[in-house]
């Protein structure tokens, strides 16, 4: 277990009361989550629906890479990661 | 006597508020609130006078109904409406929020996305699935109509509290007269993917 800061960008942020950031003791993406839910438990639904999936166009990044590029919320956290959630944009015309 | 007047928009980009004495000469608009957020409906509580509820419904961040115990300036999300566990069903969309009863004060009604009725005696706060309804037989013939499988309506009777109706697109008009426990369809003449008869005839 270290200490991650997890990083709330856009419309996350507003959904923990404007916070931008929580440092949190983690081992992997999923204890990190969970130790963000339990400082702001408005982000519980937020981030997943009532049987526990995450909920689409929510990107997670450990450090620079996005989590589905590495072991999801499997992914493991040192001391000092910084996790980043991201609400997905898109749209606008080509 | 009248002595204001509210007029509430939900929108695809937020929730608009128009307030208006009782002559309707001049209005003032309110909001957005939640801008840029789909929202399909917002709900005046008249048992309070005080209270309005928003079905917003986001891309990210999934949906949820946001209250607000000031006629609209401030505003904080309840719990969700939810699918218990085992149910493959998964809570998308709030459609429309009703409130109960006068004799009911706390209790209040939303329909959903699948089609699901949910009831709260917490005005709001929390909400348990009318598994009466939602799980009823005709469930396997519901089908979504072109805006997808909604509750869009909840009508119920100011004569007696025992007595709603709701409607589903696209499954049709279903009524209870003992306070949710059956409920019975009524759709005679009406098109729907939901048998009518004992040969599964559809009208």
């Amino acid at each position: 277990m270290g200490n991650v800061t997890v990083k709330l960008h856009g419309a996350f942020s507003e959904f923990a009361g404007g916070a931008r950031s929580a440092t949190v003791e983690a081992s992997d993406i999923a204890s990190a989550l969970a130790g963000l839910v339990g400082r702001y438990p408005s982000l519980a639904e937020r981030l997943r629906d009532e049987h526990g999936k995450m909920r689409e166009h929510v990107n997670i990044f450990a450090n620079d890479e996005e989590m589905r590029y590495l072991d999801g919320e499997r992914t493991a956290l040192r001391d000092g990661d910084i996790v980043h959630i991201v609400p997905a944009v898109s749209g606008g015309e080509g | 006597m009248t002595r204001s007047v509210l007029v509430l928009l939900g929108t695809k980009k937020g929730v608009y508020v128009f307030r208006s004495g009782a002559a309707r000469e001049r209005w003032r608009l309110e909001g957005p609130y939640f801008p840029g957020q789909p929202v399909y409906h917002v709900a005046f509580d008249p048992r309070d006078g005080e209270s309005l509820f928003a079905g917003v419904n986001m891309t990210w961040g999934g949906p949820r109904v946001e209250i607000s115990r000031d006629l609209g300036k401030t505003w904080k999300p309840g719990k969700n409406p939810a699918f218990p566990d085992g149910d493959d069903r998964t809570f998308s969309r709030t459609w429309h929020i009703e409130a109960g009863h006068a004799k009911e004060p706390n209790v209040m009604w939303v329909g959903t996305e699948p089609a699901a009725l949910f009831k709260s005696t917490d005005r709001g706060q929390s909400w348990e699935s009318v598994r009466s309804l939602n799980d009823h037989p005709d469930t396997k013939h519901w089908a979504p109509g072109g805006g997808g499988l909604g509750m869009h309506s909840i009508v119920v009777d100011a004569g007696d509290p025992k007595s709603m109706a709701i409607g589903i697109s696209s499954a049709g008009v279903y009524e209870t007269s003992d306070g949710g426990r059956s409920w019975t369809r009524h759709n005679e003449g009406l098109a729907s993917p939901v048998p009518q008869g004992p040969e599964g005839d559809y009208t």
